[in-house]
């Protein structure tokens, strides 16, 4: 499989926000919206093009860690973009966003793009966080902030793209240290002509030379 | 694509029917072809979503998925060989599965059988680095199922197998860090349940190589970071793009360093002892004490000695830069706080002479320690609680000078241990460089601040007393001489070359306070502080030259007393800052802060010295036990807060508008009361009184007037605490009112200047002819204006404000006044005693209250006062 990058993402968030459902959205979009399904998982990858650019997102779910000081640490620095997930019919989930950070700048590198994810956009109802406080949380920091639904998959595609898009305008200026490995990019292998494919995708073109 | 071999796909994903279908679909294909591999691909992927809907919502969903063994399927494709885009998604439909199934006997019934375990040990296609993340990923999320109920799914006790840990400790030190993450939070789960024969097995079986290359790796590590740090020993200021590299490459090991400790901890924390034992075994013997003890002490004839190939390991391998080397050790005992592993280590560290002595004098009560080996073996594995005894005992015990003279001298021939302190104390001494006396200070401190560690070791070390009933022992002496070097570093800063970092100075002021502060008493000596105290007297005559020339001398001064109180040092963030391993860089173009590099040019110099002033100064009063009266110059907590009642009765008022962005107007008034400006509106129930809207001190105000506009005004606040920065544009009725209110900030700015200046000359202890130099930074024209009767101003304002210290901490008007203006005095004098009464009611929280009550009190004095003034 060929590529020109692969960044690495990390999804961070109280639990509960639908940082995995997100993160299975995102890989295997073709999941349905039904009401009566809640299905995630911790690790996808997918291919996307950002300026014709075949580039791999591999996202690695962080739930679970909290418990081990160490492990927080080590996701954070080979991390190069973090959506960081609150709940918007939750307003605890988005009062923690200030300590999620703070973890979050202090381990990564500067580099690290962090997207603010208000997520859960199709509860309208149950809304306790206002889009006005997302966005003012979001410019006082630094972010890209936009809300989602896993459910609907709303704009799932575009926060995962978006971080994306602006890892990869850094790699253009050169912000990016493309050779360390530890920030959370790689170079991909030789790009062949072929056309790719996302892992789990149905669009699969027949040949793959190493099984 | 879906209708094969006549079979009919059903409509509905999430139903009974469907799973039927695509377990017909498996049956008929249960070799992998080209031809039906997508086919495939799709029925596993659908798989996932029909079996975690059927969790939720439909029982007899799983029912028929055990009763037919669809499991079965999995393992036949995964067998074949069949090609990674089938494996990938077979690895994500089981971890789908294994995430989101809640039914605890579906989940006990897959995990039976022994089918997940055939699954791990399955050979895949790892150079696929999808392969590998996807299970990886599986194994990590199998991992967090792990409790004392399922612990035998995964670990078999009669063919002493556990699949799930031996097969993902392969990839501990994987390229790809986020592998190595996932394998280290699965070793961290599976020490968590509590299994004995569990972890029995693991200690027995994989405990050695798996920590042994930890250890192994860890080493190695140190040994690149130490290469890189002292390979090239550049200027850090040139060569950019070589250095860049070396800096990235440094930070890196550093950081992977301090993961590597966070890791031991977090295991060492999981308090399973058989394993910790074995750890601590390994990182002692093959980690801590030939790399670090030994860098610091070199050893002697006899070192440990347990196999052929470490001796062999030892003398290839090239000591550690013992600068490294303090650094690395401060990290452990930072992150590190697991008794077990720090006692032997400070213990290493400290030189504990006390059992080496005990040995000399009743050698028969130790007798088991004693004829064990000699060395350093035997003290590792000591129980610490021997140890402390004998230090009880000890200290206790009734001894003269002279034969502490001869304990002494005995121990400087026979202990490796003690040399450690040795090295380090002469690491404290300062020659061109602080970076070793810097690390130096730091790993004192951080064993001090170490809670896994003893009180006992360090008591009256590194601590000014011994805890009751035992008098200092030869640790006094100790203690005396670091206090020594500690003050002479506080020295070394006073010296007008730079070389001494703000860091290391701090450093050095925390660890003399721990050493020499106890519940408040101190413990020093007059001497010592009497150098001290020189130190600040050295300091002086260079500040009093930047203060004359240094135009920006008090917005520097402000700026190093807020940052020196805006957050308390971390050392452990501190010490994972890698640029501290290089040499000491001086341009700002490094992007090290100033605190962390030395000064470049006349003005971080002055900041430098500045900071070094307050520290000392504050240092000082701690041990005078004075209290803060001179600083902060201003204090800004008392600038009035939105919605502050303020009694204007008597002060000149100017309306204007505020011109907001979009063009908005809103009337407001503008006054100076207090040396701040403020913008009220008019109080809605008393006459007279306003509403503060704005406020900020003048000298932290900027007034710009725009050529072509007359009537308005641009005023810049700064907020120099919190390094904020907002701008208003006002417009006054005329061009007249317009430059009486610019006339009026614009002085009132110079005043307050002037009045700061005059503080900080006198903590300078410049007298005043001295101060006459002092520079006005406003405007040229200004500046020169003013010069000529800056003189009486000053000798003015000392008469006048010395005795009766200006006070912010009323919000009552009648102060206020006073100063702003003079003429009105006598009526907002006559106004204060209802003042007081209008305020009560007013006050709605109890800030305001203590306010006033603030304020009642200063009325009195500040009434002679003005008396004469006028």
């Amino acid at each position: 499989m060929s590529y020109a990058y692969l960044f690495k993402y990390i999804i961070i968030g109280d639990t509960g926000v639908g940082k995995s459902c997100l993160l299975l959205q995102f890989t295997d979009k073709r999941f349905q919206p039904v009401h009566d399904l809640t299905i995630g998982v911790e690790f996808g990858a997918r291919l996307v093009a950002i300026e014709t650019k075949p580039i791999k997102l591999q996202i690695w779910d962080t739930a679970g860690q909290e418990a081990f000081r160490s492990i927080t640490r080590s996701y954070y620095r080979g991390a190069a973009g973090a959506l960081l997930v609150y709940d918007i019919t939750r307003r605890d989930t988005f009062n923690h966003l200030t300590t999620w950070l703070e973890d979050a700048r202090q381990h990564s590198n500067s580099n690290m793009v962090i997207m603010l994810i208000g997520n859960k956009s199709d509860l309208e109802a149950k809304r306790e966080v206002k889009k006005e406080e997302g966005e003012a949380f979001a410019r006082e920091h630094g972010l890209v902030f936009m809300e989602t639904s896993a459910k609907t998959s709303d704009n799932v595609e575009e926060a995962f793209i978006n971080t994306a898009k602006e890892i990869y305008e850094k790699i253009q200026e050169g912000v990016f240290d493309i050779n360390n490995e530890a920030n959370g990019i790689k170079i991909g292998p030789q790009h062949s002509t072929g056309n790719s494919s996302i892992p789990g995708g149905n669009n699969r073109a027949s040949g793959n030379g190493c099984c | 694509m879906f209708r094969s071999r006549k079979l009919v796909k059903p409509e509905n994903l999430h139903s009974l029917e469907y799973l039927k279908y695509i377990y017909t679909v498996l049956s008929k294909n249960q070799t992998v072809t080209d031809n039906n591999r997508t086919l495939l691909v799709e029925s596993f992927r659908s798989m996932a979503e029909i079996l975690i809907w059927g969790d939720q919502n439909n029982p007899t969903i799983f029912e028929y998925f055990l009763e037919n063994n669809m499991f079965n399927y999995f393992l036949r494709i995964l067998d074949q060989k069949c090609g990674n885009y089938v494996c990938v998604q077979l690895l994500q439909t089981l971890n789908i599965i294994f995430e989101n199934i809640r039914n605890k006997t579906a989940l006990y019934y897959l995990l039976s059988n022994n089918h997940v375990n055939s699954i791990i040990i399955n050979k895949l296609d790892f150079s696929d680095e999808d392969v590998l993340a996807y299970y990886i990923s599986f194994l990590k999320t199998l991992s967090f199922k792990l409790n004392l109920n399922t612990i035998h799914f995964f670990y078999n006790e009669a063919t002493n197998d556990f699949p799930l840990y031996t097969e993902a400790i392969k990839f501990f030190n994987h390229p790809d860090s986020m592998v190595r993450t996932y394998v280290r939070t699965l070793t961290l789960n599976v020490y968590r349940v509590e299994d004995e024969s569990m972890l029995q097995f693991i200690r027995d079986k994989t405990c050695a190589p798996y920590f042994a290359n930890l250890v192994w790796f860890m080493g190695k590590h140190v040994l690149e970071l130490d290469a890189s740090a002292r390979a090239k020993p550049v200027d850090v200021d040139t060569q950019k793009t070589i250095q860049d590299q070396y800096r990235v490459k440094l930070a890196d090991l550093v950081s992977s360093h301090l993961d590597d400790l966070h890791y031991l901890n977090d295991i060492l924390s999981s308090k399973v002892d058989i394993l910790n034992e074995v750890l601590v075994d390994h990182l002692m013997d093959k980690l801590f004490v030939p790399y670090y003890i030994h860098s610091l002490a070199p050893p002697d004839k006899y070192i440990i000695v347990e196999t052929e190939e470490f001796v062999d390991a030892v003398k290839q391998q090239p000591l550690m830069n013992v600068d490294i080397c303090l650094f690395l050790l401060t990290q452990v005992f930072l992150i590190i706080h697991q008794t077990k592993l720090v006692t032997p280590l400070a213990k290493f560290l400290l030189g504990n002479n006390f059992s080496e002595n005990y040995q000399v004098y009743h050698g028969s009560i130790l007798k088991d320690e004693a004829s064990a080996l000699p060395e350093n073996e035997n003290e590792v594995k000591n129980d610490n609680e021997s140890d402390i005894l004998d230090l009880k005992s000890l200290t206790c015990m009734n001894i003269t000078d002279e034969e502490k003279e001869i304990l002494l001298s005995k121990n400087e021939a026979d202990s490796a241990r003690s040399q450690c302190l040795e090295s380090i104390y002469s690491q404290l001494i300062i020659e061109k460089s602080d970076s070793s006396a810097l690390f130096g200070i730091c790993l004192l401190y951080a064993l001090s601040e170490n809670s896994g560690l003893s009180k006992e070791y360090y008591e009256g070390f590194l601590t000014p007393t011994l805890s009751e009933g035992c008098t200092p022992f030869v640790h006094c002496d100790e203690r005396n001489e670091l206090i020594d070097k500690l003050v002479n570093i506080i020295t070394a800063i006073s010296e007008p070359v730079c070389y001494v970092r703000s860091a290391t100075l701090e450093m050095a002021i925390t660890l003399l306070k721990k050493l020499t502060i106890y519940k408040e008493k101190t413990f020093i000596s007059d001497d010592h502080i009497a150098v001290i105290y020189n130190a600040k007297e050295k300091i002086l005559p260079l500040l009093r030259q930047f203060f004359k020339k240094e135009e920006m001398f008090l917005e520097l001064f402000e700026d190093e007393y807020y940052e020196m109180h805006r957050e308390k040092l971390n050392v452990q963030r501190l010490l994972s800052d890698s640029t501290l391993l290089l040499p000491p860089a001086h341009s700002p173009m490094t992007g090290i802060p100033l605190s962390k590099r030395l000064p470049c040019g006349d003005v971080e110099r002055t900041r430098h010295f500045i900071c070094a002033f307050l520290m000392i100064r504050k240092l000082l009063m701690t041990y005078e036990g004075k209290e803060e009266t001179q600083l902060p110059l201003v204090d800004r907590t008392k600038c009035f807060v939105f919605d502050t009642p303020i009694n204007l009765n008597g002060n000149d008022l100017i309306t204007c508008m505020i011109i907001a962005e979009n063009g908005a107007k809103t009337r407001r008034y503008l006054s100076i009361i207090s040396s701040q400006l403020v913008l009220v509106e008019p109080h809605s129930r008393f006459l007279g009184w306003g509403v503060c809207k704005l406020s900020c001190y003048l000298q932290d105000t900027e007034v710009t007037k725009i050529d072509n506009e007359t009537k308005t005004l641009h005023i810049i606040m700064h907020n120099s605490k919190y390094k904020m920065t907002n701008t208003v544009k006002l417009m006054f009725d005329d061009h007249i009112r317009c430059n009486a209110a610019r006339q009026k900030l614009l002085n009132g700015r110079i005043k307050a200047r002037r009045k700061q200046l005059n503080q900080i000359a006198n903590l300078l202890e410049m007298n005043s002819c001295e101060t006459n130099y002092a520079p006005c930074n406003t405007t040229q024209k200004q500046k020169h204006g003013l010069r000529s009767h800056f003189t009486d101003i000053a000798v003015h304002t000392s008469n006048v404000l010395q005795p009766y210290p200006i006070s912010m901490k009323s919000t009552n008007s009648d102060e206020y006044s006073a100063e702003s203006n003079c003429s009105s005095s006598t009526h907002s004098r006559d106004q204060s005693p209802c003042t007081k009464n209008l305020n009560k009611p007013e006050c709605t929280n109890s800030q305001k209250v203590s306010l006033v009550s603030q304020s009642q009190e200063k009325i009195e004095p500040k009434r002679k006062g003005r008396v004469e003034t006028v």
